[in-house]
């Protein structure tokens, strides 16, 4: 291999655009968040936050201080776009990402997990060191190319999404009945052109086994050239119907704008160099301009051999990790969907409708006096609606009641929670065990989540 | 900067590869073009729906406004002039009887606040109208008192100023079945403690006259919630509503805005107006809080919900019937009857609509047995126990697999995305 080959097969380019696009799509979503009045609703009028039992200790700032939060974090994310003091930028956003995701665990979602997962990639990749703000200003050296390993990582981080979303979706309600596709789209008809198309028996069932061949298959057609410029088309229409029929936020733009990077690294460089030719100007460019980054250009490698060493165990215990944790749930014995148990942090992504009526009981130890609870007195409908299928956000607002209670009545009281969910269009089933304190109650305890229901879900064929 | 690129590319080299490739890249244009355009259409597509697609909704919402609102506003007009028309005559038992008549209709209307009933800022063109109406459960008899004491009324444009515990159906309760000269107000508010009330008791012919006047008023103000209502109803807000068209984004948006209107059962039905009285819910700290009965005054609190109940019931027959109608309206026969036991059907989830209407039906029967609540609370709290059991199944099944079934969202929950 030439040393132009070699700087062509594996080019910065295309990371480089993904850390653009990955900047890009955050600043937008941060924007969006502070436009739409989404910070008041999500941080400033809740009185009660969940928080991850990992993570109790994180405070949620004063309304100023949230919106200086989100200010730094899109600071930081306009940063990551511009590649300007790029990797301090690329800290400063991922670690006040984090700290927002941390306020409340109501607001947990696959796609902020995955910002969060791809950061570390792109940290340690040379996304940075081309067209950058870095290079232009701060005259760092352009690194035109690089090893292979900060491509594949990225692609690995990026494809795994796909291929777990894949395994979660061999299951009996997604592959045999078309749930909850079916509950979805009949909501759906009424959408101009497509709606119509919902309403037939069959077309659940063949979206949802369109949907599990996409994400088993769109990894491997996405790296072979041959398929690869059909294969994005798939995943143009795949996101862009994903955007219109459900409120999934950014994640089918981020999705469609980071999944060049299965193309050829240097496919950036190659489309605007086609560009220009189409539009005319090709012996002009080619013959006569010289490259701005010319006076600098080198290759991305680590040479210390310590370091090396180093970042290769890193890497392998990354992604070890990323492939066994989220299949966590296979040594579970318990329905996901049913018990949300290994739910987080494995690309379940839009599995199942879920709704549940929540109705705590507070006893007083002393007098044996029974109250009802309605769960809304403590929280924001969004909050309660995520909450009522979730048996440790059940268990940790059981604390706050007993907390409030006790603290109103000056006895001691015990917390009770019935809790009727319908899966899938099932009929309702009592989730948690109504006869147990759950302010005295492990969230492993094997008498909290009571069985799954075996019924089929809803269908209409 | 981006020019920087292929150094050793030379221009041959690079033509080549530009016209066996030219077309590939091309379509690659094409496609982030198309990605634009879908990711930026996409508010315009769902916006752009005046045309009705799914049957079935449009056939239940056209049924909602055609055979339950319409024909129950029109009633509520006819029986509110009656109301009216005692008023001016001063009758009390007359006026008694015709308000008895009006705020148990209006239990129906409960049922249906959104759109201009709504509350403005959480419901969809709400304009807080039903406040106009009735207040409950912040009705405050201590402050109509006191209204009625110092005769706020008469202030210019006091309607449209007043606090909404002073104005409406529950103000209204407190001027015709308060028994006796005692003030409700406790000792510290201030026409006690400065002597206005007892000063304006030894009066009974000011007593009277202001009652009425005061009465008189409350009836404009009801009058003029009605048509406001009504107005909304048959006009634009209707039409928008049948249609899902602009302030709504779709079907769906309004199905979920009646669907809102239904939690008054679980909000107020179930938890206030039985948990609360019988000591069940929060509110009530003590045994019992009959205090926080609805309606305690004219003791309508069990008829109250059992309108209620029959509202819910015509939800899902799809009309008021019309042998309870004052005034069937003929234009609307051409309009089917659809209810959300109908949509149900079609969702494939007739069982469901089965076990509610079973459970509306086996409340009413447990209400039958209630002849007022107060004295149930007294003599077989039980009753009420169980009639409170009963409306939480309800709700359950309401609030899991009824909105599960139809994909509804659940009142306010929209800040956010999901995934």
């Amino acid at each position: 291999m030439t040393k132009a080959e070699h700087h062509e097969a594996f080019s910065t380019a295309s990371m480089a655009l993904f850390r653009i696009m990955y900047g890009l799509v955050m600043s937008y979503s941060l924007i969006r968040f502070m436009l739409s009045g989404w910070v008041e609703e999500l941080w400033i009028k809740p009185t009660f936050f969940f928080k991850y039992a990992w993570a109790t200790w994180m405070p949620v700032w004063e309304p100023t201080g949230l919106y200086l939060h989100i200010s730094i974090t899109l600071l930081a994310a306009l940063g990551v776009t511009l590649g300007l003091f790029y990797k301090a930028s690329l800290l400063v956003f991922v670690t006040s990402f984090i700290g927002l995701q941390l306020f409340d665990q109501t607001n947990y979602l696959n796609h902020y997990y995955l910002v969060i997962c791809l950061s570390m990639p792109l940290f340690l990749s040379p996304a940075g060191q081309r067209f950058s703000l870095d290079c232009l200003w701060r005259e760092k050296a352009v690194l035109i190319s690089t090893e292979a390993w900060p491509l594949y990582l990225l692609r690995f981080q990026l494809g795994l999404v796909y291929v777990f979303a894949a395994i979660a979706k061999i299951e009996s309600d997604w592959l045999f009945y078309g749930q909850p596709l079916s509950i979805w789209l009949s909501s759906r008809v009424d959408l101009p052109f497509i709606g119509p198309l919902f309403s037939l028996d069959y077309t659940p069932l063949i979206m949802s086994w369109c949907g599990f061949l996409y994400d088993l298959l769109i990894v491997p057609a996405l790296l072979w050239s041959t398929t690869r410029l059909w294969a994005y088309l798939v995943v143009i229409g795949f996101h862009s119907m994903t955007h219109i029929l459900f409120d999934i936020g950014i994640f089918p733009l981020l999705m469609t704008l980071l999944t060049p990077i299965f193309f050829h690294p240097n496919w950036p460089i190659t489309l605007w160099e086609k560009i220009k030719n189409m539009m005319g100007d090709q012996h002009k460019d080619l013959h006569t301009h010289q490259p701005m980054e010319s006076y600098s250009t080198h290759h991305f490698s680590i040479q210390k051999p310590w370091l090396k060493r180093s970042l290769i165990g890193f890497i392998c215990i990354w992604c070890t990790f990323h492939i066994i944790f989220p299949l966590r749930t296979l040594w579970l014995e318990d329905n996901v969907l049913w018990s949300e148990r290994g739910m987080r942090y494995s690309w379940r992504v839009m599995l199942r409708e879920k709704n549940g009526s929540l109705t705590y009981r507070v006893k007083s130890l002393s007098s044996q006096r029974e109250w009802e609870v309605n769960p809304k007195a403590y929280l924001t409908p969004r909050q309660l609606s995520e909450m009522s299928g979730q048996a440790d956000m059940i268990v940790q607002l059981s604390h706050w009641i007993k907390q409030d209670f006790e603290t109103r009545l000056k006895q001691k009281v015990a917390v009770y929670a019935d809790i009727w969910v319908s899966l899938n269009g099932r009929p309702p089933k009592r989730m948690l065990n109504p006869n147990l304190d759950l302010t005295q109650v492990e969230l492993d305890d094997p008498r909290l989540i009571l069985a799954p229901p075996l019924n089929p879900p809803l269908h209409s064929f | 900067m981006i020019r920087s690129i292929i150094k050793t590319q030379t221009a041959a080299e690079t033509q080549t590869t530009i016209e066996t490739q030219a077309g590939k890249w091309k379509n690659l244009c094409c496609l982030f073009l198309l990605l634009l355009s879908i990711f930026s259409c996409e508010a315009e597509l769902s916006n752009s729906n005046n045309e009705v697609y799914d049957e079935g909704r449009g056939q239940l919402l056209a049924s909602i406004k055609q055979h339950l609102v319409l024909p129950l506003l029109t009633d509520f007009k006819i029986k509110l002039d009656a109301l009216d028309e005692s008023i001016t005559q001063k009758d009390l038992g007359l006026s008694q009887v015709a308000w008895q008549d009006v705020m148990l209709h209006w239990q129906w209307l409960e049922l249906f606040q959104f759109g201009p009933a709504g509350v403005s800022g959480l419901r969809i063109a709400g304009q807080d109208l039903r406040d106009q109406i009735y207040a409950f459960p912040l009705s405050n008899p201590c402050r109509v008192e006191q209204v009625w004491a110092t005769a706020d009324y008469e202030a210019d444009a006091w309607l449209s100023n007043a606090a909404i515990n002073v104005i409406g159906l529950d103000a209204m309760e407190h001027l015709l079945f308060k028994e006796g000269s005692e003030s409700v107000c406790p000792d510290s508010t201030r026409i006690i403690r400065e002597g206005e009330w007892a000063q304006f008791q030894d009066d009974p012919n000011q007593v009277e006259n202001q009652r009425w006047a005061y009465l008189a008023s409350l009836s404009q103000g009801l009058q003029q919630g009605y048509t406001a209502i009504h107005q909304a109803w048959e006009g634009e807000f209707g039409q928008a509503f049948t249609k899902a068209s602009t302030p709504f984004n779709s079907q769906r948006e309004v199905i979920d805005q009646v669907f809102a209107g239904m939690f008054y059962f679980d909000e107020v039905v179930k938890d206030l107006k039985l948990g609360a009285p019988a000591g069940i819910y929060m509110t009530c700290l003590e045994s019992q809080c009959p205090e926080q009965l609805e309606l305690r005054s004219s003791n309508l609190s069990h008829l109250a919900l059992a309108n209620n109940l029959k509202a819910l019931q015509a939800l899902f027959k799809g009309e008021y019937l019309l042998d309870l109608r004052l005034n069937p309206e003929p234009n609307a026969a051409a309009i089917p009857v659809y209810g959300f036991d109908h949509l149900l059907e079609q969702e494939g989830a007739a069982e469901l609509s089965e076990a509610i209407e079973l459970h509306i039906s086996e409340a009413l029967s447990l209400l039958d047995n209630i002849s007022s609540f107060e004295e149930a609370l007294q003599d077989n709290p039980a009753s009420i126990t169980a009639l409170h059991t009963k409306i939480k199944e309800l709700c359950d099944l309401l609030k899991s697999q009824f909105v599960t079934v139809l994909n509804l969202s659940v009142p306010q929950e929209g800040a956010g995305d999901n995934d």
